[in-house]
């Protein structure tokens, strides 16, 4: 009896501590080991960090030279004083580790196909898609550049020394609050995470195009109706490099002929290949000389434009160093400040939007697609095999097959004629970002400024540059490729040799400008020049905002630091400006009355700017949408058809709207009746009352910031540590370009005196976990455009300074 | 006398075991202390339990305080909208679960080949 009863209560302790100590399959997600996560010895309570009070931290790490003395201000921002610069980038990957390493993993485990192995089997296709856009394979020939070619090498290896060093002293009950959750560990760095990295900003930034999209709507229009729909210039456009500048180069000499498609390269193409990436992606940069400043020195302004996520994408950090001090922002996972400023200078970056991603048809001369047809002769495929390792299930193979372009990345398995490859500039690799990092943050002029750049290939960018000396400066800087008139622009003849790029535009060649007469300079992802230059390109350009920045900038004077915040979140709409009074005055108001008339009033006396309490922002929003949608069927009735279709620009809609109301692609083809854009707007708000009827009906509020309500998603996608419903102003047509998932990721605002002046904010916080203040303490700052003024410190500060939150001591 | 001392073993005991061993651990040492007492299954029981709920659940709450419940808001969000406070006493009640039955196991298995405590 005794013993029954023992080994009843043995089993049912065995038992309880089995199945507290184990993982359940919850179907969408996995229960974590209970007993594990709630012990608060070892779970989840060892990430609920102190709010106040903060432990000094002793680290002693051989590797290092000289100690390094590391002071976290108020906001948690590191400021590191080291007498070596490799001892400065060990440390900084060491404190973002601590900060960040969830972050660090999930987004170079992303970029290499790599989720399903802690997220299970529902993210294979995505990690199929990673890998057959050759993500590893472009980090790897990165990394191999970098190993061969640069001075900088010894940069990247400390900082994956120091995100070791701090990994190999973690202890699980220390792992970071994910990894308890999901149930995995974290694995040493490598350089190759780093290269990774990169490549998944390069995918964030330079891997938008519409090759195939383009290619459908010429196929379904014809030459002269597809020209008249999607011309590449805007006349009205306001280019980076001011119009009219003088190009004083011999250009490199291209054959003359257009590569536009022959019918022969029409075919069944309706596989995107990346994820659709939100269009409110962008950024906003300008610098405004000390002819136009109250102070007489100029003043640089930067903001980022990208997903906005918790952690957010940035870190800030300052380095110290015996010859330069450097403060900015970080990417997590990648040494050095990424933008930001010096003692002398400050920098700051926007996408530049020309295409290098282009789609090649590759014809397949056998059933098995490892042949194909190049230059009148037979090619073979390389095939490689990936093996995606998936928790809890066996392994999946897949095999991508690699042509002299590069990835079959769109196949389509019912049809063995024809498949897609990719080429992508970022699979060369040749980028020296380490050398960009530390030649910018020890560049104390112009020149130094414009050697520092050369380094960098991918993303290119709108490199923005300002000094204490008064000088400003832009670059539109990257590789970029040479292309004959519309090449890329469509999908091309992978059969012939001479469908590859030319070559690269030299450095000497690329647009820039230098203290230009206006005064200032600027880019928010507009074309980078008239069309007076002498290299076609084409890609993805933004219009409205430059357009409006530009305006903005020229009829300013004497400014000041707060009139650059002002511009910053500036919800002024230039769609909105010119769309809505082409709308409104094919309204009769005199017919008008109750609701719609009230809608109408409204929207008339709409100032167009996106704040969160104007109701008129919703109305536009929502009539827009709803004449975009009908006054372009035509491509929705062919994207059902064809599966993707390119959809003419906001501004080319615009401008039939004003110039040819009565064009064809206005009239509704479902009805008897023909529409003029005047019936279009006339219907179209009739949905806008019924629409408004509808939710107020409900009780809902119709303000913008209720109307359209921002997300700050947790990278883990869990709703309990993300930040949802909040009110945001902006859109992304204006300059505080918030589309509610994306916008200014990193506001900054330097200005230029004896020493710069920086100011800063992003949504989040310098705490990549959930359990501390500081994870989303800058957010409501951020919200309502307030900035910090950063602590960009000359000396260490005192003993006992009381902006120091803490401090971290680093032994050799 | 014998519980406060088994509480004080426990608590004291338990500490240290968490510092380096895995969590389920707090089992052995209940069972070790409760076979050392020789009490009655169900005192056992609740030794253990009041023990590690104590232990567990004063320590979450000691943390929750300092952390502002920051974190417990939004764990308890991911659990199901359970309060921070709520939290603190899941904690206690599954340590104490643990506790309770490694305790009573413990007692039982020293009673093996002896008398039960009340006969004795």
């Amino acid at each position: 009896m005794k013993l029954t009863k023992f080994f009843v209560s043995l089993l049912t302790t065995i038992a309880l501590c089995y199945a507290l100590n184990r993982s359940f399959d919850g179907g969408s997600r996995d229960i974590p080991a209970l007993g594990k996560l709630f012990c608060p010895f070892t779970g989840f309570w060892q990430n609920a960090d102190h709010t106040d009070e903060f432990a000094q931290q002793t680290h002693q790490f051989p590797s290092l030279s000289a100690p390094v003395e590391v002071y976290f201000d108020q906001r948690m921002v590191p400021h590191i004083f080291a007498q070596k610069p490799l001892d400065a980038i060990f440390v900084q990957g060491f404190i973002t580790a601590q900060q960040r390493l969830f972050q660090m993993d999930l987004s170079t485990r992303a970029a290499a196909g790599r989720v399903s192995e802690i997220l299970g089997a529902s993210a294979v296709p995505y990690d199929k898609k990673q890998r057959r856009l050759g993500m590893v394979l472009a980090a790897e020939n990165t990394l191999a550049y970098w190993q061969k070619q640069s001075e900088d090498y010894p940069m990247i290896e400390a900082y994956v020394n120091g995100v070791n060093a701090y990994i190999k002293q973690l202890t699980p009950r220390d792992y970071p609050l994910e990894y308890k959750l999901l149930g995995f560990e974290p694995e040493l760095w490598t350089p190759l995470r780093v290269a990774l990295l990169m490549k998944n900003m390069d995918l964030t930034l330079c891997a938008r195009e519409y090759d195939m999209e383009a290619t459908n709507a010429l196929k379904a229009f014809g030459r002269d109706t597809f020209d008249f729909l999607f011309p590449l210039y805007n006349p009205q456009n306001s280019p980076i490099i001011p119009a009219g500048t003088n190009w004083n180069f011999d250009p490199i000499a291209l054959p003359n002929d257009s590569l536009s498609p022959s019918p022969a390269l029409y075919g069944d193409y309706r596989q995107r290949l990346s994820e659709e990436v939100p269009n409110s992606i962008g950024s906003n940069n300008w610098a405004v000389s000390g002819q136009k400043t109250a102070s007489g020195k100029p003043i640089l302004c930067n903001d980022p434009h990208l997903i906005l996520t918790l952690p957010s994408i940035w870190f800030e950090v300052q380095l110290h160093l015996p010859d330069f001090n450097v403060y900015g922002v970080s990417l997590p996972g990648f040494p050095g400040v990424t933008i930001g400023f010096n003692e002398y200078i400050a920098w700051g970056m926007t996408n530049v939007g020309h295409d290098v991603m282009d789609w090649y048809r590759i014809d397949w001369t056998d059933e098995s697609k490892s042949r194909y047809r190049y230059e009148g002769a037979e090619k073979e495929v390389e095939m490689k095999v990936e093996r995606i390792r998936i928790k809890g299930k066996p392994d999946v193979l897949d095999t991508v097959r690699y042509t002299i372009w590069g990835p079959i990345a769109s196949d389509n398995p019912e049809n063995n004629k024809y498949d897609l490859a990719v080429r992508w500039l970022p699979h060369d690799g040749g980028g020296d970002e380490a050398r960009l990092t530390r030649k910018i943050s020890m560049a104390r002029n112009y020149d130094d400024y414009r050697d520092a750049i050369k380094s960098l290939r991918t993303p290119a960018q709108n490199f923005l540059f300002a000094d204490v000396n008064g000088d400003i400066g832009l670059t539109v800087q990257g590789q970029l490729p040479l292309k004959r008139s519309e090449q890329g622009r469509f999908v091309q003849d992978g059969s012939r040799a001479s469908s590859a790029w030319a070559g690269y535009i030299p450095y000497d060649q690329v647009p820039a400008v230098k203290n230009p007469e206006r005064g200032f300079v600027s880019s928010a992802n507009q074309r980078s020049t008239d069309d007076s230059y002498p290299y076609a390109y084409h890609g993805n350009f933004a219009d409205f905002r430059g357009r409006y920045l530009n305006r903005r900038l020229e009829s300013m004077e004497k400014i000041k630091v707060e009139d650059m915040m002002k511009l910053q979140n500036d919800n002024f709409s230039l769609k909105a400006e010119q769309a809505l009074p082409l709308l409104l005055q094919s309204i009769a108001p005199d017919g008008l009355n109750g609701q719609a008339k009230e809608l109408y009033e409204a929207l008339k006396s709409w100032d167009y700017r996106y704040d969160v309490d104007s109701k008129a922002a919703s109305y536009f929003d929502i009539w827009w949408r709803a004449f975009y949608k009908n006054t372009w069927d035509e491509m929705e009735a062919l994207e059902e058809k064809m599966g993707v279709i390119d959809y003419p620009e906001s501004w080319r809609t615009i401008a039939l709207l004003a110039e040819d109301p009565e064009n064809a692609f206005f009239d509704d083809k479902r009805s008897p009746a023909v529409e003029t854009a005047a019936d279009m707007a006339q219907q179209t708000f009739e949905k806008l009352v019924e629409k408004v009827a509808e939710r107020t009906d409900k009780g809902k509020d119709m303000a913008w910031g209720n109307y359209r309500k921002a997300n700050f998603g947790s990278l883990t996608r869990l709703p309990a540590f993300s930040i949802s419903d909040k009110q945001v102003p902006g859109d992304r047509a204006a300059l505080n370009a918030n589309s509610g998932r994306a916008g200014p990721s990193w506001r900054m605002i330097v200005e230029m005196g004896d020493r710069p002046k920086g100011y800063g904010v992003y949504p989040g916080g310098q705490s990549g976990n959930p359990g501390s203040r500081f994870y989303d303490d800058a957010l409501d700052h951020w919200l309502t455009g307030k900035y910090y003024e950063l602590n960009f410190w000359p000396s260490p500060p005192a003993e006992g300074d009381e902006s120091v939150l803490y401090r971290a001591n680093f032994q050799n | 006398m014998k519980n406060i001392i088994g509480l004080f073993a426990i608590l004291v005991a338990g500490y240290f075991v968490h510092q380096w061993l895995p969590w389920w651990s707090i089992a052995i040492v209940c069972a070790i202390v409760c076979a050392w007492l020789q009490q009655t299954a169900w005192k056992n029981f609740l030794l253990g339990f009041v023990g590690v709920a104590l232990l567990w659940g004063l320590t979450a709450f000691v943390i929750n305080q300092g952390n502002d419940s920051i974190l417990a808001a939004r764990m308890g969000e991911l659990l199901g909208g359970l309060s921070g406070g709520l939290l603190v006493g899941v904690t206690a009640l599954l340590g104490g679960l643990v506790g309770g039955f490694g305790g009573m196991s413990g007692g039982l298995a020293g009673q093996l080949g002896q008398g039960s405590p009340e006969a004795a």
